[in-house]
């Protein structure tokens, strides 16, 4: 990617942490180390690695250019910059990114949508997945992830030892109050998805276009496969959004209904309750319970 | 009053004053809502959006304008040979390319060669460099590409590789040392500072690599404002333009007679980034605006442009590697050997294939699916142009 840009640090001054006493600390830190370049491993960190290049930097703009169409997703969970920095031992190389997002939850869904099926490395103890290729990890508002350029085998071991030294520098993580809106029973683990707009809401389904749910950016929605129902295949998909007020999920239920996809047919709707039909025949219901609106998903039953 | 388009030359059959004239006519209103990166938060869904795709319409078709040869068919070649332990086989590859080839056109390779391309054509190449070293567009398939065209009588010269962004084709091995003989060009280039991308004259430096007669045109929608861009000059940076014109680059509209289009074998959230929007979003400029209002339908619009539907000879999708979710970036978590290439003249056909076929691989995964009919309105919507051949009854798969 061909965007160093010096000037973007300043910004980093502006960027806030979430409210915390730690964090605020935390943050001022970082402010005074111009950016997360504090938080990368040391050339001691990895034995026979040396950095490669000064470390560089990415804020908004950037991040288009450096992952090219793929940057939606960051900005909607809510992106502050990417500090990159290569390394190299030998022939091989490895580049350490690290995305400093918003707020927890938006590093925690941002490595939800990019974890598929976790692997793990016992040697690693944060929540992450490693292969030949890469390891990902989120820890607070840190999504991280360290890449083998050349795919070279056998270095999957270093990789999470760059893994641990950068999360030895993050602060403690903060798990998603989010998830806990998700019945436990029946859920398929590893299915949580977490969720602000339509980027993200387009993996799991189409409800309609644009911001659908009404989440403005700001209001964080949650997502799990559950067991498939006795009598049917496929598993079934719960959304939950928690909206301020019953008010707002109300009305967030309205703008549902009146904009629903054209490729659901609407069976039933009430201002509480919505049911569909989708194009694979199954059913989806929506229901308004207070200041939350839930949503289930590939149901064989309109019921 | 908007600009009429302009294509290359002016059709056999049709003058310069009947051309013209039908270039102020009507344009097409397009519905936006493919979206994948969608609206404003908030915002109500997108308006209809007006273009100027009926423009291109208009043109009259050559015999070699998109379908192409073989309309709805897709020629599947696959050999586990070709990649192993992470090293691609050069050899097995070439002869994938022209097993494909020859089940694609029913003839050898050389009389393939015949029908999709001429001796005197200057053929360009448009790889994938995204993503390397993982999903890119991989160097022994562009070798296999330019070993028939030579063999075939092509000089090198004649042949060019090329995406949008010169830097993104270096990184991702497409260099002159690789590939000795054959030009590597990028449309335009874009400053690493983004202090210095313009010239004495204070425009941008790649300005005069498009062709500013030959335009996608979409009313309204401006690279102005463009959410994810920090100020309108780093969009200029980026895009060289930033009004309601994509230019496409003169490479495409003044060099190459034909085109190949090479793209990897990747998502795009719940969608694919491949054959379409390989070239759909990668042969012009100012292409940030359009993300939000049309998405994937911009590119079908694009290669609705006499430019491109009348030069696009070949689509080869590398599937040698896969990638399920997390693109149009690398990402190896969803990354896997695949083994195969896949052959079309007809862009549209192909991606729905590799389309059903993502959606198959995130299902084995256990990755979440969406298979909304909205995901692929856009490969219906170039069927209703006649840009292409879509409907599972009329596809013709072919596993070779």
């Amino acid at each position: 990617m061909r965007v160093s840009v010096a000037f973007f640090l300043l910004s980093l001054l502006g960027a806030g942490f979430p409210a915390t006493a730690g964090a605020r600390d935390f943050n001022a830190v970082q402010a005074k180390a111009a950016g997360d370049q504090a938080l990368l491993p040391g050339e001691a960190a990895v034995p026979g690695w040396k950095k490669d290049g000064a470390p560089r930097v990415f804020t908004q703009a950037d991040l288009y250019g450096y992952i090219d169409g793929g940057a939606e997703l960051f900005f909607e969970f809510g992106f502050d910059q990417l500090t990159l920095q290569k390394y190299k031992k030998g022939a091989h190389e490895v580049a350490v990114e690290i995305y400093r997002m918003t707020d927890p939850v938006a590093a925690a869904g941002t490595y939800f949508m990019k974890r598929g099926k976790e692997t793990r490395d016992p040697g690693f103890h944060e929540r992450h997945t490693v292969s030949r290729h890469q390891l990902l990890f989120q820890r607070h508002r840190y999504y991280v992830t360290i890449n083998n350029l050349g795919g070279a085998d056998g270095l999957t071991g270093d990789l999470v030892r760059f893994a641990s030294a950068v999360a030895s520098r993050l602060p403690a993580d903060v798990p998603a109050a989010e998830l806990k809106r998700l019945p436990t029973a029946g859920r398929v683990a590893g299915s949580e998805r977490l969720f602000r707009g339509p980027v993200a809401l387009q993996s799991l389904f189409t409800l309609g276009d644009g911001d659908i749910l009404q989440q403005k950016g700001r209001i964080t929605g949650v997502a799990a496969d559950y067991r498939a129902e006795p009598g049917a295949k496929a598993p079934t998909t719960l959304l939950v959004v928690h909206y301020p007020s019953a008010a707002a999920a109300a009305q967030a239920m309205a703008f549902l209904q009146k904009n629903l996809d054209k490729y659901l047919e609407r069976v039933s709707a009430s201002p509480d309750r919505l049911v569909f039909r989708d194009y694979e025949k199954k059913f989806g219901v929506a229901i308004v319970k207070g200041a939350a609106i839930e949503v289930r998903l590939h149901l064989p039953k309109a019921s | 009053m908007r600009k009429g388009y302009r294509s290359m030359q002016v059709p056999a059959g049709f003058s310069r004053r009947e051309f013209v004239k039908s270039l102020g006519a009507a344009s097409a209103v397009t519905a936006g809502g493919l979206v994948l990166a969608g609206p404003g938060f908030g915002q109500a869904p997108p308006a209809a959006v007006e273009t100027n795709v009926a423009d291109f319409m208009k043109v009259p078709r050559t015999p070699r304008s998109l379908p192409g040869l073989c309309p709805g068919r897709v020629v599947k070649v696959t050999d586990k040979r070709s990649l192993v332990n992470e090293r691609f086989d050069g050899k097995v590859i070439d002869e994938m390319f022209r097993k494909g080839l020859t089940a694609l056109t029913g003839k050898n390779p050389k009389e393939s060669f015949r029908l999709l391309i001429d001796p005197k054509d200057v053929v360009g190449i448009k790889v994938n460099p995204v993503g390397p070293p993982l999903i890119n567009t991989r160097p022994e398939v562009v070798d296999a590409v330019i070993a028939w065209l030579v063999e075939n009588g092509i000089p090198k010269s004649n042949i060019v590789i090329w995406d949008r962004f010169d830097y993104m084709l270096t990184d991702a091995g497409f260099t002159r040392e690789r590939f000795p003989g054959i030009a590597i060009e990028g449309l335009q280039t874009m400053d690493e500072t983004g202090n210095t991308w313009r010239g004495p004259d204070g425009k941008h430096v790649s300005i005069d690599q498009f062709d500013q007669d030959v335009y996608y045109y979409v009313k309204g929608v401006v690279g102005k404002g463009v959410k994810g861009y920090p100020d309108d000059e780093f969009y200029l940076n980026q895009h060289v333009f930033n009004g309601e014109y994509s230019y496409f680059g003169k490479l495409v509209t003044r060099k190459l007679t034909r085109i190949i289009n090479v793209a990897a074998y990747k998502n795009t959230g719940a969608s694919i980034s491949m054959a379409t929007k390989n070239l759909g979003y990668g042969a012009l400029c100012n292409v940030g605006r359009l993300h939000a209002p049309l998405s994937l339908k911009a590119s079908v619009e694009v290669l609705a442009a006499p430019v491109l539907r009348d030069k696009l000879a070949l689509n080869i999708t590398d599937g040698l590697r896969g990638q399920y979710d997390g693109g149009p970036d690398k990402n190896a978590q969803f990354v896997y050997d695949n083994h195969s290439l896949y052959f079309a003249t007809d862009p549209f056909a192909l991606d729905m294939l590799c389309h059903k076929e993502i959606n198959a691989k995130r299902k084995e995964m256990g990755a979440a699916v969406n298979e909304s009919p909205r995901i692929t309105e856009y490969l219906r919507y170039a069927e209703s142009l006649g840009l292409g051949v879509v409907a599972d009854e009329k596809m013709q798969v072919v596993n070779a």
